[in-house]
């Protein structure tokens, strides 16, 4: 807490969170969502925030957004700095004016996000007059109607209702609504996880044309590592409330070191490669009311030692900008092969490779 | 090899509100014994009413249904039991698929029972067998669905499915609604079984990368239809159909070094509600045209790789 | 969140219920409120410090006292006595127009619900009419044709819960319907009888179960009416309604005569709504986990 030092890099970085903790309270036991998560945001980039189900990653965007549920949700400590200013420490009526302004959330389920009695030009105009109170309205309704010709929907469905609107439909009108008010910060949750594939190209498509051309800073949210390749710049592996891996996507990518990071590259089936057993990483996420002691991969990790299972594991640069929170990181960094070595070696001795690194299922 | 399960003509019709919705419009398609066979495409094309037409848990609206060089479209009584203890389904969702109030025993024990092929005292065994066979550890035995994790549930789906040995299962997308590390375990687990028994499967899903790890064939759905089907290598490699190749270049690809040129669709899917007898896609493709508007006949495009596209050659050729 | 499977044994989800159930206070107060009265029901007999009909001409609307408790009656009758006698009466109306409530509304909801279709239609359309009549005056309806008493009025208030119970069954059922594992159930060759049995009825029950706790308030309440306007139990069997009915005459003189029934009705409709709350609560599959 008593490092409330200004950081003297301020100039490029938009968000910076710092030693984050949020626990729920259910039923007589502590719920350890997120565990002292700290990273860095640049302006204009985009960071995903990859993991599993439950493993805190919604949690840390609405904690960002202050929308956690309290009572059962609380936040036991750390920092959130935009732009300099700590988020955790204003109170909720300055909080109202950022949320919105300066920062949106998009959801996951694009089918109760918007307001099935009012239509979507209501909707949108809603939006932009709560954040411009000085519009007339003939110019929100200009605004409004620009904005969703610019999601790529025609004019003439200004006046229809989100029942008549498609799932990809809404989630564009959704993200536009999200984009209206040239926020800084844009936290996506899973957002084409409810849409087909085809669909999902198409938003994503749009929403990274539209991040460029606003320079919105975004963290995506995702459980698939194919999205991130397609549209963040740095990646957060996170664990069970953990950061465990934080750099740039094309260092995470080819040098994955935690054991967690490349079990989750090498459990994707590779549509590139023929391989006939997936590589698995053995067991289930842990209860985060009871996580285990250590190092709380290690119930899963074949490379754990007595170490890993005794005290908490410290963040570790492994390579510039490339941190791991791993005991063994810098004896795997040598052991493991880079991805984009195995990608153009022969896929017959990859095969072996990873056949070596086990399937136990 | 001898086919397993072969579908001809098979359509299911649901009426609506707004007129006859063709879930399900002349497919026609064939699964040889110890074969996965994949079915691709989006939500709403269809594929899991096709599943449930199969298994006899939709009554068809036209077509044929034959298992083992029997037909089976119309069986019913005692013989439909028959049938469906050797053809099976494993469904998508482990959360509703398994009744709350029975324990793990209870599920997996209860087709044992019904099938009257067991003694009560022998049920015990098998069930521990197959507990066994799926990987469900015997303590969870007495334990009830909610305090299993997806993929322990989703094995007991798998368990229940496989208890009285079937030949054919139906996987209705098993693995879409699990975590990746949970996902390939399930997957090598279904392809541990297949090597294990013999089981022919058919495996529908919306996900590209996971077909093409599972599957023998594939065949692409579109809005009820067959649009393009083959060895799943080959698809992979040379898809025919302009659906097919923007449902592959759609796929967010891990490999960040060797960006892919996208296919961007136009448009929605919208639902087949007493469709125009052309070219279901022809609203979205880019290369539609007239010829578009007449009914498209599945081709043999080249060995064993069939689509359903009156510009397929020219396409193809156009870019090679 | 996921798997604790620390204590196994109490893992049933009817376990489970029960241990939410306790968790919460409100709810375990409502629960032992609710058992005394059911204990003092059964005792009656032993518990009561007078016989509940032994007039006491001598003392007349006595004040509450050390010797009579809650004071005397216009017959000089021991209130607190006749109340804890009336209890047998109120509670048994309750419990018994509840249970018949709910067999019916089960068995007709069900078959609502399973088969739909014209079935559907013909059974709620029947339900809908008795239901456009307010449960009052259905029961004092059904209490005047049939005659005022004990049973009658058991009866008359059946009648008028039935609706609402069939059609909660019936919605219940059509949310456990759509349910995968009725699919697989069919899949393995289970009879519809089966499927039913095992698969539907444990699943769409709970909703029923707090609807039934809270209709044992509604009942009582809607026999104390029935009693107060004559309808309902005949005195000189001392239900609370009719003990109400009975005291209204002398509310300005002896208010103890209206005041204590009025106050253990109240206790009783208050602790059986606080139990089924909370056993809603505890059922709620949302709050799971």
């Amino acid at each position: 807490m008593d490092k409330n030092i200004k950081q003297n890099n301020t100039e490029d970085i938009l968000l910076s969170v710092k030693n984050l903790t949020v626990q729920y309270t259910a039923g007589g036991s502590v719920i350890h969502a997120v565990n002292d998560v700290s990273f860095d945001l640049k302006k204009g980039t985009t960071l995903g925030l990859v993991g599993e189900t439950g493993a805190g990653k919604t949690t840390i965007a609405r904690a960002i957004m202050r929308v956690l549920p309290d009572p059962p949700a609380r936040i036991m400590g750390g920092e959130i700095f935009l732009d300099g200013e700590d988020l955790l420490k204003i109170s909720e009526k300055e909080m109202r004016k950022i949320r919105g302004n300066k920062i949106s959330m998009i959801f996951q389920d694009p089918m109760t996000a918007l307001n099935p009695i009012f239509t979507i030009g209501n909707q949108i105009e809603e939006v932009i007059k709560l954040h411009n109170e000085h519009l007339s309205r003939r110019e929100i309704v200009q605004k409004a109607v620009e904005i969703l010709e610019m999601v790529g929907i025609v004019r003439d469905r200004y006046h229809e209702y989100p029942h008549q609107f498609s799932g990809g439909m809404k989630q564009r009108v959704i993200i536009a609504m999200a984009l209206a008010c040239n926020p800084s910060l844009l936290l996506a949750d899973e957002p084409t996880t409810a849409l087909d594939v085809t669909i999902q190209a198409q938003v994503l498509d749009m929403m990274t044309r539209l991040k460029e051309q606003y320079r919105t800073s975004m963290i995506m949210i995702t459980h698939d590592m194919g999205i991130v390749a397609e549209v963040c710049d740095s990646v957060a592996v996170v664990y069970a409330g953990e950061i465990v891996e934080i750099a740039d996507k094309e260092e995470l990518f080819d040098h994955p070191v935690h054991p967690y990071t490349v079990g989750l590259f090498d459990c994707i089936p590779d549509i590139h490669r023929k391989t006939d057993m997936l590589y698995t990483i053995p067991g289930s996420p842990p209860d985060p009311s009871d996580l285990p002691e250590g190092c709380h991969f290690s119930p899963r990790c074949k490379y754990a030692s007595d170490l890993c299972r005794s005290r908490g594991i410290p963040m570790k640069e492994v390579r510039p900008g490339h941190f791991c929170r791993c005991l063994h990181c810098d004896e795997r960094l040598e052991m493991v092969p880079s991805r984009s070595q195995i990608c153009q070696d022969d896929p017959d001795t990859a095969d072996q490779e990873r056949g070596k690194n086990g399937c136990d299922c | 090899m001898a086919a397993i399960v072969e579908v001809k003509h098979l359509k299911k019709y649901f009426p609506t509100a707004r007129g006859l919705l063709h879930a399900v419009d002349d497919v026609s398609f064939s699964i040889e014994q110890g074969r996965t066979m994949g079915i691709v495409g989006e939500s709403g094309c269809g594929k899991s009413t096709l599943g449930r037409v199969i298994v006899h848990l939709l009554d068809s609206t036209d077509g044929q249904i034959i298992f083992e060089g029997r037909d089976i479209t119309h069986v019913k009584g005692r013989e439909l039991k028959k049938v469906r203890e050797d053809m099976q389904i494993i469904f998508q969702d482990p959360f509703s698929s398994l009744n709350p109030r029975m324990t793990i025993r209870q599920t997996i024990s209860e087709p044992l029972r019904l099938s009257g092929r067991f003694r009560a005292s022998e049920i015990y065994d098998e069930t521990q067998k197959v507990m066994e066979t799926v990987g469900i550890p015997e303590r969870l035995a007495d334990a009830y669905p909610h305090e299993l994790d997806g993929g322990r549930r989703q094995r007991v789906g798998i368990g229940r499915a496989l208890a009285l040995n079937p030949r054919f299962v139906v996987c209705d997308e098993p693995v879409s609604a699990l975590d990746v590390s949970i996902q390939a375990q399930i997957l090598n687990l279904i392809k541990e079984l297949q090597r294990d028994h013999g089981v022919a499967f058919m495996f529908i899903t919306h996900d590209l990368s996971v077909v093409k790890h599972i599957s023998h064939d594939i065949c692409v759905m579109y809005l009820g239809q067959l649009v393009e089907t083959s060895p799943s290598d080959e698809l992979f490699e040379k898809p025919l159909h302009p659906y097919s190749k923007a449902l592959l270049s759609a796929i967010p690809s891990t490999d960040i070094h060797h960006r892919r040129e996208r296919i961007l669709l136009k448009g929605e899917v919208v639902s087949p509600i007493n469709p125009s007898p052309g070219c279901r896609f022809a609203l979205r493709c880019p290369y539609a045209c007239e010829r578009c508007q007449e009914a498209q006949i599945l081709e043999e495009i080249r060995p064993n790789h069939f689509a359903a596209c009156c510009r397929v050659r020219e396409i193809n050729q156009m870019e090679e | 969140m996921k798997f604790s499977r620390k204590n196994r044994k109490g893992s049933s989800p009817f376990m489970l219920t029960f241990q939410r159930l306790c968790h919460n206070r409100v709810a375990v107060i409502g629960m032992i409120i609710t058992l005394l009265l059911v204990l003092i029901a059964i005792f009656a007999e032993y518990i009561m410090p007078y016989p509940y009909d032994k007039a006491d001409f001598m003392a007349t609307f006595a004040k509450p006292s050390r010797e009579h408790l809650f004071g005397t009656d216009d017959l000089g009758r021991d209130i607190l006595s006749r109340l804890i006698y009336g209890s047998r009466y109120s509670l048994q109306i309750g419990i018994f127009s509840v249970s018949g409530a709910m067999v019916g509304g089960i068995v007709l909801g069900s078959i609502a619900g399973y088969f739909g279709g014209w079935v559907d239609n013909l059974i709620m359309r029947c339900l809908d009419i008795f239901q456009a009549i307010p449960g009052m005056v259905l029961s004092i309806a059904v209490s005047a044709v049939l005659g005022p008493g004990f049973g009658n009025c058991i009866i008359a208030l059946t009648i008028s819960m039935i609706p609402s119970f069939s059609r909660m069954m019936r919605a219940s059922i059509l949310n456990v319907r759509k349910m995968e594992y009725l699919e697989a159930a069919s899949s393995i060759n289970c009879s519809s009888f089966r499927i039913i049995w095992r698969h539907v009825l444990p699943n769409s029950l709970s909703p029923l179960i707090v609807q039934a706790t809270m209709s044992v308030a509604a009942a009582i309440l809607i026999a104390a009416g029935l009693s107060f306007i004559g309808l309902g139990v005949q005195p000189p069997d001392p239900e609370w309604g009719a003990m109400l009915s009975s005291g209204r005459a002398y509310i300005r003189d002896y208010p103890h005569l209206v005041l204590f029934p009025g106050i253990t009705i109240m206790i009783a409709v208050l602790s059986l709504n606080m139990f089924g709350d909370g056993l809603r609560d505890a059922l709620d599959p949302k709050l799971k986990d």
